[in-house]
């Protein structure tokens, strides 16, 4: 495409000698994620022409960055990231006293890290063998080892999903029905652990990953746990689009939760649960998903496109869970290749979406859902028509064409699947096996 | 005698030393706030009282903590990775002091540099301190000066801030020259802050300071003060060519830069560059914009600019209301007049210009309707001001601007 250039993603771990970042003059710059042990605090997008940066200038640069996640954990009253309603609870005042003592803020013990839980790893696949081999190379490589890996082929006429997963010595499992949400479900029915995580075949997880979703359910409010998504690569327009552009997975750098008092305040409008975090970073506890059932298969990838992992969330929610999105459970996604793939993703998008809206309304009785299906998400499109009109299409959002088809194409999925519903839909879970 | 018109007392604080208990007296109605964490500059708040109340230290490290918590999270975060200051800086700087007719404001400015330099750590950077007094009336600036031994004293006969700024520079020894307004009292870190800078940038082509109010004893200075005054913030940024943290119009916006009144530029750069441009900040009829099209030449030359808030000043405000509604004319006349200015010199630009001329238009929109319905904290009228200002600078105040200057230049040259 015309004049792209592509991005560096840059991990910059502040516990290491301070190092400066050089220039590169075949990238427009980089995006670089600021870590300390292992834990990712800010992020910063730097342009080629901000380049190069001297060590004592990217510290300063990295302070600016990772001030609100650091105050968060070391002060945490003034610095909690605001949850996206509309008028989110203001910043409480911070404590004085704390912040006069500050000195070596990054220094801060980290707390120790529970482990009560097992956990059970899910992975459905379908039809991308080497995406798979570097996903489970990725969790092979954690600190600590999940209590079992489960490949979930649905795929089965290529041999080569089940030849990878032999040769990592986990399971496979074989689902017939072509879609996510059965995939997941079976997933689900096959594993044993206390939380079941799921991650997708186009992701590498962190090496911390499995401690870190461990300690996050050391929370005995955490009913679901997601956490944040960095994108592996930036070197393709698409990929760039989706993360910049789109905004991608980003949830930030500070804890985020989803409780009771979330729901209740957006009922009224349709309750934003994707912002709870990606199907590629989740993982539930295994009561949970007994008591609210597992996924409901007329959503997902294959099915209807997606928001199978969302409209768990509001399952969740209404039941008077708490979901937690905890940005210290990383997973890196690579993105979408082409701009093609990217439209046919944004087109899944909606129409993923809008069926998840028509469960939501059907099974819960909310009418918010209603509002953001009819007045909400045809404004959203609106809005971005004008303003790509107003440039004299200039520019031009990425794949809002492709949204406003899936839109359509959603609400047919689903008046065409509205009788697929009820008890089918949710499997029933047995027991925690022994 | 109402509220409003009672002075506020500046009180500076360090959170990292016991807080005092201010007792206001009967004709103050609050306090002007500075908090730094170990010198470093890290909020700044306005707190109105009762005239003869006391304010106590809870109050004070409340209002330290709303107004600065994210900036000392940040400057502890800044100690702890620059664990290893950065090699001290080999450049030097001549300071330039353009002055008019103003001996006495002139000596309090002279006399805090003389501090600086008496106690800075750095006081090796500061090779030389120079007067530019513009077309002076009389010899009371010329007196003033020779009180301060070491002073470099030089008449510029040409009317026109710019052509005393140009005139700095072409005299000056040192690396970089930084500009001081006559009106502003320099803080004691300001040196410091500024070999700071240098020396964690050594390749930026300019830098700018942090600006606050060097006393709030009337209305016009709070109300300029409440409206965010000279402030920039209390985060050192750098500034490169392009930046994707500063939106699309970037960085034709050349505001967020800094102010005039507290900048250094390197000198080499501003020979490159032909210096500032003398048609702009010509007193009376066209009195601003040089420093924000100094600002933005700079960065557009591909040389970052860094602002750096511990290189502090105080900066003394109009007084009255009506030097005040001045002022807000004179912004919305400089801006404008650099927009068209840099509309004229670079076409490639003129997208971005004119989305910021459309983003200052709505801008200015707002604020009224605010003003107007009594949310906003700018009386209308001085916005309306400004907006006046803008106008007659979009309409050709430049190109007109240009021609006197050709001629005070040709009446210097056969004088």
């Amino acid at each position: 495409m015309s004049g792209f250039r592509p991005w560096r993603v840059v991990h910059y771990h502040l516990d290491r000698a301070g190092e400066g970042l050089c220039a590169d003059a075949g990238t427009a710059g980089a995006l670089v994620v600021f870590w300390h042990r292992d834990t990712p605090l800010g992020q910063a997008l730097l342009a080629n022409d901000e380049l190069p940066l001297t060590a004592a200038a990217m510290s300063e640069r990295a302070a600016a960055s990772v001030a609100p996640a650091v105050g968060w954990r070391v002060v945490g009253q003034g610095f909690e990231a605001p949850l996206p309603v509309r008028r989110p609870a203001p910043a409480g005042l911070p404590n004085f006293g704390a912040l006069a003592r500050l000195a070596a803020p990054l220094q801060t013990p980290a707390l120790a890290a529970e482990h009560a839980e097992t956990v059970s790893v899910v992975i459905c696949t379908r039809h991308r063998p080497s995406a798979l081999e570097r996903c489970l190379q990725s969790l092979q490589a954690c600190d600590e080892q999940p209590l079992e890996i489960i490949v979930v082929d649905n795929g089965v006429d290529d041999p080569a999903t089940r030849a990878i997963a032999e040769r990592f010595g986990v399971r496979w499992v074989a689902e017939l029905r072509v879609g996510l949400s059965f995939a997941r479900n079976t997933g689900i029915l096959a594993s044993r652990g206390s939380v079941v995580a799921f991650t997708d075949d186009d992701v590498m997880v962190h090496h911390t990953w499995i401690t870190r979703l461990q300690a996050a359910f050391g929370d005995p409010e955490a009913a679901g746990v997601t956490g944040l998504v960095l994108p592996a690569s930036l070197t393709t327009e698409a990929e760039w689009a989706f993360e910049h552009t789109l905004g991608g997975f980003g949830q930030g750098f500070r804890s985020l939760r989803f409780g009771p008092e979330f729901f209740s305040t957006l009922r009224p409008w349709g309750v934003p649960v994707w912002r709870i975090g990606a199907g590629a970073c989740m993982a539930v506890r295994r009561e949970v998903l007994s008591r609210v059932g597992g996924f409901d298969e007329r959503l997902g990838a294959g099915t209807s496109g997606c928001s199978e992992d969302s409209e768990l969330w509001y399952r969740m929610l209404a039941a008077g869970l708490t979901c937690l999105y905890d940005p210290a459970v990383v997973v890196h996604h690579h993105h979408r290749g082409s701009v093609h793939d990217l439209e046919r993703q944004m087109e899944a998008y909606a129409r993923g979406h809008v069926a998840a809206l028509c469960v939501q309304l059907e099974r819960h009785g909310d009418w918010g859902n209603l509002y953001r299906l009819l007045v909400a998400m045809p404004a959203y499109y609106l809005r971005l028509f004008v303003r790509d009109a107003l440039t004299a299409w200039r520019t031009r959002t990425p794949g809002l064409l492709a949204q406003v088809r899936g839109y359509l194409m959603g609400a047919v999925y689903y008046l065409e699947h509205r009788h697929d519903g009820g008890a089918p839909a949710i499997p029933a879970l047995r027991p925690e096996q022994p | 005698m109402r509220a409003s018109a009672l002075r506020f007392r500046m009180v500076d604080i360090d959170i990292t030393q016991e807080l005092p208990t201010v007792c206001l007296s009967d004709e103050e109605g609050g306090v002007g706030l500075i908090v730094r964490r170990a010198g470093v500059p890290v909020g700044f708040a306005m707190l109105p009282s009762a005239p003869g109340a006391e304010v106590d230290a809870r109050e004070l490290r409340d209002a330290a903590a709303r107004a600065s918590a994210s900036h000392i999270v940040e400057a502890a975060l800044r100690d702890e990775l620059q664990r290893e200051p950065p090699a001290p800086t080999t450049h030097t700087v001549s300071v330039a002091v353009c002055t008019r007719d103003r001996p006495e404001v002139l000596a309090r400015c002279l006399a805090s540099l003389d501090a600086v330099r008496a106690r800075s750590a750095h006081r090796d950077t500061l090779r030389e301190i120079l007067v530019i007094d513009n077309a002076p009336s009389d010899d009371r600036t010329q007196k003033v000066v020779a009180s301060f031994p070491g002073v470099r004293y030089f008449t510029e006969p040409c009317a026109g801030l710019d052509f005393a700024r140009n005139r700095a520079w072409r005299e000056a020894h040192g690396d970089l020259v930084a500009y001081i307004d006559d009106d502003a009292v320099v803080d004691d870190g300001w040196l410091d802050g500024l070999a700071h800078a240098i020396a964690v940038h050594p390749d930026a082509g300019a830098f700018t300071g942090l600006i606050l109010p060097l006393r709030l004893d009337t209305e016009a200075q709070r109300l300029f003060e409440k409206r965010g005054g000279f402030r920039r913030g209390f985060r050192p940024w750098r500034y490169a060519r392009t930046s994707p943290a500063h939106g699309p119009l970037y960085p034709a916006g050349a505001g967020i830069f800094g102010a005039g009144c507290n900048m250094v530029v390197r000198r080499d750069l501003l020979q490159t560059l032909g210096g500032f441009d003398e048609a702009l900040d010509t007193g009376a009829p066209l009195p601003g914009g040089g420093d924000l099209d100094i600002f933005y030449r700079v960065v557009t030359h591909g040389a970052p600019l860094v602002y750096e808030p511990r290189a502090l000043v105080f900066h003394e405000h109009r007084t009255t209301l009506r030097g005040l509604r001045r002022q807000y004319y004179t912004w919305g006349l400089g801006f404008l007049a650099f927009v068209s200015k840099t509309w004229r010199t670079e076409p490639a630009m003129r997208p971005r210009l004119s989305g910021l001329v459309r983003w200052w238009c709505a801008d200015m929109a707002r604020s009224i309707a605010a003003s107007l319905r009594g949310t906003g904290h700018t009386p209308a009228h001085f916005l309306l001001g400004e907006l006046w200002g803008g106008v007659v600078g979009l309409l050709g105040e430049y190109p007109r601007s240009r021609r006197r200057v050709a001629k005070i230049k040709q009446q210097a040259g056969t004088a």
